[in-house]
């Protein structure tokens, strides 16, 4: 036991070695041990004198009570065999009490009594321990004097072999030999069971009822340790959960929360922080999802030992059968000791050969070697120590107080201190021993105080007062607490493979979860999400595995409320605060709800980040399923958004298409000539080469515009006279040349003006007076020649009276705008366009008509031509114009037809002129439609009242005399 | 005798195309309302000679051989179909994308089937003087040879859109009836003729 306790010790100090090299952290070490050796010296002396009270009042006890008090004691308790060292330190106790004299005994009943006042429930607890292992000890004694006889012949041979560990055993036979009054005789029965002890290793095969019998002390060994109080047990399980944890927890975890769980344990060992900021912290770190995983992990190795502790159980029935006395219990107590410590080697043996290929718990091994030798050493010079009775045992008496003061307060703040009490506490007897027959005599009376107490709380009530009545509720809720404790370890049933195959796969799932989580950055703890993902791993498993997946999370979660123990307030209300969704209390509900939260994120994973679920996951659905049915809405959600995306561009692409309309860019119209299949590039060869012919072309235009602006439309010497007479009213005395030129320009514009307005209007003639110009008259040459020059007369003056008007109006401006919107309907009718030529050319135009008109060419590309050619004309010049004027007059004079009135020289004239203009209006409109043509004919001439009415809408021309004369005119046809 | 010549010159054949020259028609423009809500990803994915590219333009375009034209469809039911040469080839092509897109399972219909714009072109095989047909026609005409090479001519009556070039080619636009595009090369044929340029 010793040995075991050492070995906890010692993985705990290997930490502090590899976390950090410090001296301090030696030296606090090494206080610590001393202080834990002192801690026990009261238990021992406690445990002594109730051994004393307990021969000397329960002699008589019946032995069916007994038996069934061992049964039940047996039954309620679980542990661990690091316990059997306190069990072989017990047995020394008792070879003390067997050895001392009876005339001590009223000294002793004396301080049991003021122990029994002072003592608390704990120290009560721990006295409970020792008593009951020295009864199953004894008993142990008489199977080691069968096995002492039937070896004595093989241990010569082997004297010399001696083992390291059997050296740390010799050390405390040695003591016991140096104190002992029977010196010689102790020293020689503790040598023989060492050297049995190592023929039954060299030979087991060689002995099959030593094999067995080494079997049996085995089941004791267990038997003896399950005898431990319930305290000791939580204390035990509290210590293995944090040190077995570590190595469990550190290669599942990333580098740096390895490296900050190691650094808060440092802390721990320190005392800078308590055991629950330790707790709280380190599930912040792991998580408590794998946190319960581990310590299912550390469950596991508990559950084989109560294997062994129910067959122990069946050999303690027989033991009650043997009798025992005073002369026979001095020898096994001593044979006893010896073979507790042998079988403390086995069992380090048996750990040892288990622990193989693992080599941090092989060099926690050695470090727990190197440890023992230490302590045992440490021990020396106290038994060394002699001095007076009464000294030394004021001393121990001092000093127990002040260690239990120690403990109390170790034991509130730390956990692992009050480990190192209790198994310090194992060393106490040695110094006892070592003291006067004073102190030996007050620790028998501990010891004879203890056992009577625990007699008495497992038998009946009645026999004890109010003390009593504490220790019985204290021993009932232990109990209690072992039985839940116990609980988890049962509920995996029969087989405990499948429950570890579930616990790594689970493990496995969840280290891969939380990666997940993080690359999608949900807002959920980490602790809330661990907690969540293991349900989502049951949708995927089998039925089977399922349940017991189901089984183990609840046991998991009453393990870590029992892990904590004394601190279940606080872990709830560090659960509330740390917002899980569903308390352990209520683990139907969360497992309901879990599934859903689980399936959304591998959801996320598929559909992608910043699409938003809106449907609801069913919880009872499989993980698969669930998947598969939410994949579907996703999409349905998908296509209202493409459609809703959709339906701007259409709107956008609209405005733009109106905007560019408005605009009409280049690069459309370059689609569109791409389209029409016209070559831009040609297009713009052919303008660069352009400007050359243009140049040439420009230059013939520009001579012709020249030549035409020289060629005044006024003759020069009528307007020269005119001008003169003008002058000479206005009393000017004289003009520059563009004076002419400007009023021949006027005049120009006016005239075209007043004919595009004298078509117009002949246009609108009725029907009626067609009648009258269709007839056909004949007259001679003569008249012909006399009537034009007439005309040429009259138009003269037409010209005088508005050049003289416009003069003195000064209304040249107003008179140009005029003629730039009729420009414009010119432009938008295109029919007029013709009428900018003058009275010669009209004439020669319409000449030209009635030549090809005569020649039969009635095609349309003919007459295409002859508006090409005009507009050569244009281009040529005036000469080839006057050249053609003289044909066309002779031309005119035979084929015009005119009104009958051969009485009238001027009408005649006037009317020859009008037919002009409807030839020419002919030529232009034969193009048309018939409807068109039907015009024509209306319009073929213009009549007087058609030039009146056009004089009478101008203001200015309304009250001439040239209006006068031509209503003279009028009057002068009525009559006749 | 004059008489008689004017009066047989009077019934001219009234041919449609007095310039003795017709422009061909080089494209079409409709537009067709299917009446339903499309998934235009669902077409992408089971038409044939469908692309579906929802950055770039938010309408499925389809393209079909025969008529060889191209459609635009978009998820409002609405569809745009161009490339046609006639107006009977188009309203057949905008039929037979209908027809598939009912085969892909909507309910499309085939309403409000409407000609959107008519491009047209001709060659008047001689050379034009565009600068003078922009002096002249300077209220109709935008000429700006550093950025199109040819004159922008916007007929009020019809409303038609004509581009001329130096080579004598040209293009009609913006007409919505075939006619439009005929009358509108007739009256612009005299103006070519008036501008023509000598080779000298």
């Amino acid at each position: 036991m010793i040995l075991a306790r050492n070995f906890g010790m010692g993985s705990q100090y290997h930490k502090f070695i590899t976390m950090k090299l410090n001296s301090i952290v030696v030296l606090s070490r090494s206080n610590r041990d001393n202080e834990c050796g002192e801690v026990a010296m009261d238990p021992s002396i406690m445990k002594l004198l109730e051994d004393d009270e307990d021969e000397a009042m329960h002699s008589g006890v019946d032995v069916e009570a007994f038996q069934a008090a061992l049964n039940r004691d047996i039954g309620g308790d679980v542990s661990t065999s690091q316990f059997s060292g306190s069990d072989a330190v017990l047995s020394q106790g008792s070879n003390n009490t067997s050895s001392q004299s009876l005339s001590q005994w009223p000294t002793s009943n004396h301080d049991s009594q003021t122990d029994c006042q002072k003592q608390e429930s704990k120290t009560a607890q721990q006295q409970d321990q020792p008593s009951s292992g020295v009864e199953l000890k004894q008993r142990g004694s008489l199977a080691e004097q069968l096995h002492h006889v039937a070896s004595q012949d093989i241990n010569n041979p082997h004297l010399s072999q001696k083992q390291s560990q059997d050296e740390c055993h010799q050390a405390p036979a040695l003591q016991v030999s140096l104190h002992n009054s029977q010196a010689i005789g102790i020293q020689n029965s503790g040598k023989d069971p060492v050297l049995n002890n190592e023929v039954v290793k060299n030979h087991n095969p060689s002995s099959e009822s030593q094999y067995a019998k080494l079997q049996q002390m085995s089941n004791q060994q267990a038997t003896v340790s399950e005898q431990p109080s319930s305290q000791g047990n939580r204390s035990t399980s509290k210590q293995v959960p944090f040190g077995m944890l570590l190595p469990i927890l550190l290669p599942q975890l990333a580098k740096d929360r390895a490296m900050q769980l190691q650094t808060l344990f440092a802390k721990l060992k320190k005392e800078e922080i308590p055991k629950d900021s330790f707790v709280r912290l380190m599930k912040g770190i792991v998580g408590d999802q794998m946190l319960r995983l581990a310590l299912a992990k550390v469950q596991v190795q508990p559950q084989t030992r109560p294997n062994q502790a129910s067959a122990g159980q069946q050999h303690p029935m027989r033991m009650p059968t043997v009798g025992s006395g005073a002369s026979q219990l001095n020898d096994p107590h001593a044979l006893a000791e010896m073979h507790q410590r042998s079988m403390n080697a086995a069992v380090d043996q048996s750990r040892m050969g288990s622990s193989a290929g693992q080599t941090m718990e092989s060099n926690a091994r050695k470090s727990q070697e190197l440890d023992v030798k230490i302590e045992s050493q440490g021990l020396q010079p106290s038994q060394l120590t002699s001095s007076s009775s009464n000294k030394i045992a004021q001393e121990t008496e001092r000093t127990s107080v002040h260690i239990q003061g120690l403990n109390k307060q170790q034991q509130q703040h730390l956990h692992f201190p009050s480990a190192y009490g209790n198994s310090g506490g194992n060393y106490n007897p040695f110094s006892g021993t070592t003291s006067s027959s004073t102190s030996s005599i007050k620790s028998q009376s501990h010891d004879s105080h203890m056992s009577q107490i625990s007699y008495q709380s497992i038998g009946s009530n009645h026999h004890l007062g109010g003390s009593t009545h504490g220790l019985n509720v204290i021993g009932m809720s232990k109990l209690e607490q072992q039985n839940s404790f116990n609980d988890p370890k049962r509920l995996p049933g029969g087989s405990v493979s499948p429950a570890v195959n579930n616990t790594v796969s689970q493990q496995t799932k969840n280290a891969w979860q939380p990666s997940t989580n993080k690359e999608q950055n949900l807002g959920l703890l980490s602790s809330v999400s661990y907690v969540k993902k293991e349900p989502s791993d049951l949708s995927t498993e089998q039925q089977n595995r399922h349940n017991l997946s189901k089984l183990h999370g609840y046991s998991s979660v009453n393990s870590a409320q029992l892990e904590q123990g004394g601190a279940s307030q606080g872990t709830v209300k560090d659960e509330f605060s740390r917002g899980l969704p569903a308390p352990p209390s209520k683990p139907p509900t969360s497992t309901g709800l879990l599934p859903q939260s689980s399936s959304s994120p591998s959801v996320m994973t598929q559909l992608g980040p910043g699409v938003s679920l809106s449907t609801q996951i069913p919880s009872n659905a499989s993980g698969i399923g669930a998947r598969t049915s939410l994949k579907k809405p996703a999409a349905a959600q998908k296509k209202p958004h493409e459609a809703l995306g959709s339906s701007p561009p259409p709107a956008n692409k609209k405005q733009k298409t109106s905007g560019g309309s408005v605009e009409q860019s280049i690069e459309q119209l370059n689609d569109v000539t791409a389209v029409s299949g016209v070559d831009l590039r040609e297009e713009e060869e052919q303008l660069f080469s352009g400007p050359k012919e243009d140049s040439r072309v420009s230059e013939a235009s520009r001579k012709a515009v020249q030549e035409e602006e020289e060629r005044l439309i006024l003759q020069k010497a009528p307007l020269q006279k005119k001008l003169i007479d003008i002058m000479a009213k206005c009393g000017l005395k004289g003009m520059s040349n563009d004076v002419e030129k400007c009023l021949s320009l006027c005049v120009e514009e006016r005239m075209r003006g007043l004919i595009s307005n004298l078509i117009r209007i002949s246009k609108q003639r009725v029907d009626f007076e067609k009648t009258r110009h269709r007839t056909v008259v004949t007259s001679d040459v003569r008249q012909q020649i006399m009537t034009i020059n007439r005309k040429v007369r009259k138009e003269w003056d037409i010209k005088q009276a508005e050049a003289e008007k416009i003069r003195k109006l000064h209304n040249v401006d107003s008179n140009t705008g005029v003629d730039g919107d009729k420009e414009k309907d010119d432009g938008r009718g295109k029919s007029t366009k013709v009428n900018k030529e003058e009275d010669e050319k009209m004439r020669t135009n319409a000449a030209n008509v009635a030549a090809r008109a005569a020649y039969g060419g009635d095609d349309m590309m003919s007459k295409w031509q002859l508006m090409a050619e005009q507009a050569k004309q244009k281009r040529e010049g005036g000469v080839d114009v006057s050249s053609g004027s003289q044909p066309a007059k002779d031309v005119n004079r035979k084929s015009l037809s005119t009104s009958g009135r051969s009485t009238k020289d001027n009408q005649e004239g006037e009317k020859k002129g009008s037919s002009t203009f409807i030839a020419s209006s002919v030529a232009r409109k034969l193009g048309r439609s018939h409807a068109m043509a039907s015009q024509t004919r209306v319009a073929r001439s213009i009549s007087v009242k058609d030039v009146i009415a056009v004089l009478e809408r101008e203001p200015h021309m309304s009250k001439s005399p040239l209006i006068h004369r031509l209503y003279e005119r009028i009057h002068s046809d009525a009559p006749v | 005798m004059a008489d008689q010549g004017l009066e047989g010159s009077q019934p001219v054949d009234l041919q449609k195309h007095p310039s003795g020259i017709v422009p061909t028609l080089q494209n079409i423009v409709s537009t067709v309302n299917l009446d339903c809500k499309l998934d235009l990803k669902t077409i992408a994915l089971q038409a044939r000679n469908a692309e579906y590219n929802p950055k770039r333009f938010a309408a499925v375009i389809m393209r079909i051989r025969d008529p060889k034209t191209t459609a635009l469809i978009f998820a409002s039911g609405k569809m745009v179909c161009t490339g046609a040469k006639s107006e009977q080839q188009s309203k057949l092509a905008a039929r037979k994308y209908a027809r598939i897109i009912q085969k892909l399972g909507f309910p499309a219909k085939f309403k409000d089937f409407k000609i959107q714009n008519i491009v047209g072109s001709c060659d008047v095989k001689f050379p034009i003087r565009l600068e003078g047909l922009a002096y002249s026609h300077g209220a109709f005409s935008s000429y700006e040879p550093e950025l199109f090479p040819g004159l922008i001519y916007r007929m009020k009556q019809p409303k038609i859109v004509l581009l001329i070039f130096v080579s004598g080619k040209i293009v009609l636009t913006g007409a919505k009836v075939r006619d439009e595009t005929y009358t509108a090369f007739e009256n612009i044929y005299p103006v070519l003729t008036e501008f023509r340029k000598n080779q000298q």
